[in-house]
């Protein structure tokens, strides 16, 4: 029966189980906590207020009791009304509290009594308030009374105060008249008796001020009498006092009588009768007296409140106490109940899981895990629990299908995986260049026999999948299959290493049987190498026969090159100027050199000699002008041709200068070169003559398309020839236009002119004398040059030990010039 | 219903701190005490009267008037003292002070508290000339009085000879300069002009020089008592001297000090509102009391008439809308008809000659 109901069911069933025993655990805990909240709530709600109400009730009592006295003190009404208020408030406060201590659930016996005290003080309060208010209205009946005596004596006094202000005055006089020896006697006698005669006619008055004073003092004193029985005692003298002053008045000025009777009534009025002073004070004693009994009374009923109050307290306390015995035995009832659930509960748990869930559910759960790890491992074989109705059963039988169809697709890709690998295989087959792929850790994963034949036909080298790299290059280089790796094994095999794990671009390898082969790695993704192997042996050998051939022309042109002026050459070379008949005007310095007197020089020379004299010459010369960027146009015999601004030029002025500076140059090597050509023999030295001239001339190919010359043509190209002609041996003759152009940096000297043929007007000449700056540093030097003596000196050159040796060598000489032998 | 009981009873102790009536409180400043009680007695008479007229017709503005007397000693330290208290009460207006040497320091504190002054008594210019609004007075001013005094002198007694004396205080020395003043300014000079000291018992010896410089005339500036004095000792001497001097004459007391002599010694007051038709009411009641509203009674009594009208004018006891409605109207007390001009002294100030007959003093006809 439990079969049928699945897994579902059961563990609902399990469940529910569980859960009865924790429901009913709940339900007896919740029965316990129900009973003693009941009991706690019955304290907190009906004991606890009414005790503290209790206590509230007492302590404001005693405050009531405590402020009843301050009602007795208060003055004034102002402050008997601040009082007043204030206890009223307490009171209210007090019969609040009772109020609520009514509606409490304590004895009624109690509060009745508690009522009965608060009402009683109540009633005494409020007859303590009228009172207060009685006394209050004597005290001011009192103050009033006292004004009006202080108004009634100042009245009176101020009545007498004209006669005793005269009798003061009567007296200064007789003080006077007396004290004065000079006057008769008989006046100083009037003086007496008139002053006799004004003290007895003043006496009566001073008398009334004395008694007026008298009374004053007396009723003040009376109005604070410390007891009643002090009223009648000081009543006696104020009688006679009065008395006194009736019997004066009788005897004051008739002006003032009537005021000073009305006064003397006014005195008599406040010391007898309803409204005196007497009477004032003594109704005040019986209020106080009434005063000290209603505070004894409010004392009385206050203990007597306070006391029951106490009683009540006490109730409370005790019921308290019981309440909180019954809620600890239901409390300890409770807490039985609720462990007993809470022990059932758990067991019954651990029962149902123990019997049932880990028994029939969780063993069968763990064999299909298992067998599914199984399958996920790729043991297919695995065992694999029985199938069943339930849930678990289920899943076994699912577990087993899965396994099925996971056989049946691995076959499957096994199979396609073969025949991918088998068409890779043929088509790395089918390419002409030699592959090979390694894998991460380089050894060799594939390869084709085009890869084989190219770089290892000999068998002895392993190519076999899983050899490293470096053991097929370490052998193919120990048989001498790489040029490169003669004779430096290891170093050729880490370099191929580092360049076989960095590849870059495709380089090309020598084999040791001629052939050249390109090589391409590329790092593939995922690590591994690919290496493509082309043979280019065929187009090596080609691009070496045109280097040999490129050769063979590069020197022919550079043989060719010496009968061009270099600059031509180079023009023609990098194609610069085309070689075709073409010419241009251009503004150029034309310079013309050649030997004074060559053919006589010469005459006597052998011609083997001549030709070496004239080539170093013409060589010397030559250097000098390319230094200066001359371009050569032809040698003829001895003389030279030359031209600045063409095909280079650098502005006119500056190829000018250039020129110049090129003759003295030239002018310059020529004094060295004589002292050369005198010790091989030629006695007379070699001069030079050298003409320069700036004009613009037609420059460029000349000829026939067989042959062409390079050259310049035009009067110019005369002119300069005829200055060279003109110039004196040794020095530099140039025209006019170029001394224009180079005047500022050379130092030249006029000559005059020259008529030439093909020119209609004299050419004005100048000879080049030195560079201006050269010229100053010249200027020092000496220089002589005789037959027996050739001085050079340069004195400032010289160091200070240089000097002493130079002085030394002429003093030397000089002695043996003034001292000639015999 | 607890609250509602709680309430109550605070509402009742409300009821019960507030004065069922609120009051008003009024000072009074005089000489209550020593020479000058006759007239301190005269000003609290006469301001009690006017305040008990006042409460029984309704009060001021509905809230009754209570008055406060203080006394002065006419000193002024005194004064000032005086002041601070009456301050102190709480008081919105003063009647006072009589003698000007009181008043004049006392009027400042009044100023500093927003108190109305007005002076019943104090003849001294320079009361109403310090330029404070609070002050008032309802008599007229020395420089006007001496005035009279002088030209009356200088009229009557121009060819005799003439004495002046004076006390020294504010009022005595401020009301016998001004007078010797217009006298000079009349062409006339006095024989002898000096100082007394007040408060003696005996100015025989001063009466004794007069009469052998052969003085005529004495003009004395000083209070009553004093001049009492000096009126016996001349009469001591049988020395006719015709004594003259001012406001301050005006008790009966100086008659009951000076006997039988007072006769036919002269001084100058306002005119007397005892004879004013519509006081006749205010001084049958003084009457009744056995008292004679002479002197400053009844201006004392005016100045409290002056004060109420204009509160109930006004409808404030605020000092700056009194002041306002003081200068600004008419007034209609037992003095008559009175109004005020900018410094507080009366528009219409009137002295008129009074002399001492059968212990009385009447105008002269």
């Amino acid at each position: 029966m439990l079969e049928r109901l699945g897994i579902r069911g059961r563990l609902l069933l399990a469940f529910f189980g569980i859960s009865t025993f924790a429901v009913l655990a709940t339900a007896a805990a919740l029965y316990a906590f129900l009973q003693v909240g009941e009991v706690v709530d019955s304290i907190t709600r009906d004991r606890v207020p009414s005790a503290l109400a209790s206590l509230q009730l007492s302590r404001q009592a005693e405050r009531v009791a405590a402020t009843a006295p301050s009602v007795l003190n208060s003055t004034s009404k102002v402050r008997h009304n601040e009082v007043s208020a204030a206890i009223g408030v307490e009171m209210a406060r007090l019969e609040e509290l009772l109020a609520a201590l009514k509606g409490g659930t304590l004895g009624t016996a109690a509060v009745a009594e508690i009522e009965a005290a608060v009402l009683g003080l109540r009633r005494n309060l409020d007859a303590l308030d009228d009172l207060v208010a009685a006394r209050l209205t004597v005290v001011a009946r009192k103050e009033e009374l006292l004004r009006r005596l202080s108004a009634t004596t100042i009245a009176g006094q101020r009545l007498l105060a004209a006669g005793i202000l005269v009798m003061n005055s009567k007296l200064a006089q007789w003080r006077t008249v007396a004290a004065d020896t000079s006057l008769a006697s008989d006046r100083r006698a009037a003086a007496t008796s008139d002053l006799v005669e004004a003290i007895t006619g003043y006496i009566p008055q001073q008398r009334a001020h004395q008694e007026i004073s008298a009374v004053n003092d007396a009723l003040v004193k009376l109005a604070n009498a410390p007891t009643p029985g002090d009223l009648a005692l000081m009543l006696f003298p104020l009688r006679r006092s009065l008395a006194v002053l009736e019997m004066v008045s009788t005897e004051i000025d008739e002006k003032l009588r009537s005021r000073f009777q009305q006064r003397v009534g006014e005195f008599k009025a406040l010391i007898d009768g309803g409204n005196s002073i007497p009477k004032a004070r003594q109704d005040e004693f019986a209020v106080l007296a009434e005063g000290e009994k209603l505070l004894a009374e409010n004392n009385r009923l206050s203990r007597s409140l306070t006391a029951a109050v106490d009683r009540l307290v006490a109730a409370a306390n005790r019921e308290i106490a019981s309440s909180g015995l019954e809620a600890a035995v239901v409390q300890r009832y409770g807490t039985g109940v609720v462990l007993g659930s809470a022990v059932l509960s758990l067991l019954s748990s651990i029962l149902i899981v123990w019997l049932y869930v880990d028994r029939s559910l969780l063993a069968r759960l763990g064999s299909v895990s298992q067998g599914m790890l199984a399958i996920a491992g790729g043991n297919l074989c695995a065992p694999l629990p029985a199938a069943g109705h339930d849930e678990i059963g289920r899943m076994a039988e699912a577990l087993r299908l899965f396994r099925d169809t996971a056989v049946e697709v691995e076959e499957k890709n096994l199979r396609e995986v073969a025949e991918a690998r088998q068409r890779l295989v043929d088509a790395i087959e089918s390419i002409s260049e030699g592959f090979a792929l390694y894998d991460v850790e380089d050894r060799l994963v594939l390869s084709n026999s085009r890869y084989r034949e190219l770089l290892y036909s000999d068998v002895a080298i392993e190519l076999t999948p899983g050899t490293t790299f470096e053991h097929i290059i370490r052998r193919s280089a120990e048989r001498g299959y790489i040029k490169d790796a003669e004779g430096r094994l290891e170093e050729w095999v880490a370099e191929r290493l580092s360049r076989h794990r960095n590849p870059g671009e495709p380089w090309v390898q020598r084999r040791g049987d001629e052939r050249w082969i390109m090589i391409s790695e590329r790092r593939i993704t995922g690590g591994g190498t690919v290496a493509v192997y082309s043979d280019i042996t065929e187009l090596k050998k080609r691009e070496e026969n045109l280097a040999v051939k490129s050769a063979a022309l590069e020197a022919l042109s550079s043989k060719l090159a010496k009968y061009l002026a270099p600059q031509v050459y180079n023009s023609i070379f990098t194609g610069r100027q085309d070689v075709r008949i073409a010419s241009q005007r251009k503004k150029l310095t034309i310079c013309f050199s050649d030997i004074a007197g060559f053919t006589e020089t010469t005459d006597k020379m052998e011609s083997e000699d001549l030709t070496q004299l004239l080539n170093h010459y013409l060589t010397e010369m030559s250097k000098i002008a390319l230094e200066h960027g001359a371009t050569i146009d032809k040698y003829v015999g001895d003389a030279i041709l030359m031209f600045f601004g063409d095909p280079e030029t650098r502005g006119v002025k500056e190829d000018a200068l250039a020129c110049v500076e090129m003759a003295l140059a030239m002018q310059k090597r020529m004094s060295e070169l004589a002292e050369i050509w005198r010790d091989i023999g030629i006695e007379t030295p070699l001069r030079c003559r050298i003409g320069i001239h700036t004009d613009y001339c037609t420059v460029g190919n000349f000829g026939s398309e067989d042959r062409m010359d390079y050259t310049i043509i035009g009067g110019a190209v005369n002119l300069a020839s005829r200055l060279e002609q003109e110039a004196p041996a040794g020095t530099v003759l140039i025209s006019y236009e170029t001394f224009a152009q180079v005047k500022d940096t050379i130092a030249c000297v006029e000559l005059g002119h020259v008529q030439v043929k093909g020119i209609a007007y004299p050419v004005a000449t100048y000879s080049v004398l030195d560079l201006k700056a050269n010229l100053v540093a010249a200027r020092s030097a000496v220089r002589t040059e005789l037959p027996h003596l050739r001085l050079e000196a340069e004195p400032e050159l010289m160091s200070a030990g240089e000097r002493d040796e130079a002085a030394t060598a002429l003093r030397d000489v000089l002695d043996r010039l003034c001292h000639k032998p015999g | 219903m607890h609250r509602v009981v709680t309430i109550a009873v605070a509402a009742l102790a409300a009821i019960y701190i507030c004065p069922a009536q609120a009051e008003v409180v009024i000072g009074v400043s005089a000489a209550m005490t020593g020479r000058l009680a006759w007239i301190g007695e005269q000003g609290q008479r006469g301001a009690e009267m006017a305040v008990a007229d006042i409460n029984a017709a309704g009060g001021v503005l509905g809230q009754q008037v209570r008055v406060i007397n203080v006394d002065d000693f006419c000193d002024p330290e005194q004064a000032l003292a005086a002041a601070r208290k009456l301050v102190a009460d709480g008081v919105v207006f003063v009647v006072g002070h009589y003698c000007s040497g009181a008043s004049i320091p006392a009027s400042k504190v009044y100023e500093g508290a927003a108190v109305l002054q007005i002076s019943p008594g104090s003849t001294n210019p320079l009361l109403t000339e310090q330029g404070r609004d609070n002050v008032f007075r309802v008599i007229g001013r020395d420089d006007k009085q001496g005035i009279v005094a002088g030209n009356y002198l200088a009229d009557e007694w121009g060819e005799k000879k003439i004495a002046i004396l004076h006390d020294g205080t504010t009022y005595g020395k401020g009301l016998a300069d001004e007078t010797r003043k217009q006298l000079n300014k009349r062409g006339v000079t006095e024989a002898v002009y000096d100082a007394y000291t007040p408060a003696k018992n005996d100015y025989s010896a001063e009466i004794a020089a007069l009469q052998a410089a052969g003085i005529a005339v004495l003009y004395v500036g000083g209070y009553h008592a004093e001049v009492a004095l000096i009126v016996r000792a001349a009469r001591d001497r049988a020395y006719a001297l015709q004594i003259i001097s001012g406001d301050a004459l005006a008790t009966e007391e100086f008659a009951l000090i000076a006997g039988p002599g007072a006769e036919g010694t002269l001084f100058t007051f306002s005119a007397d509102p005892r004879r004013n038709p519509d006081a006749a009411p205010v001084v049958e009641r003084f009457r009744a009391e056995n008292f004679e509203p002479a002197g400053y009674t009844l201006l004392s009594y005016a100045a409290v008439q002056l004060w109420a009208q204009a509160v109930e004018k006004a409808a404030s006891l605020e000092l700056p809308a009194v002041i306002a409605t003081l200068r600004g109207q008419e007034f209609d007390t037992v003095l008559g008809p009175v109004d005020f001009d900018d410094k507080g002294d009366l528009t219409n100030q009137s002295w008129v000659w009074y002399v001492w007959r059968g212990g009385e003093y009447v105008p002269v006809e």
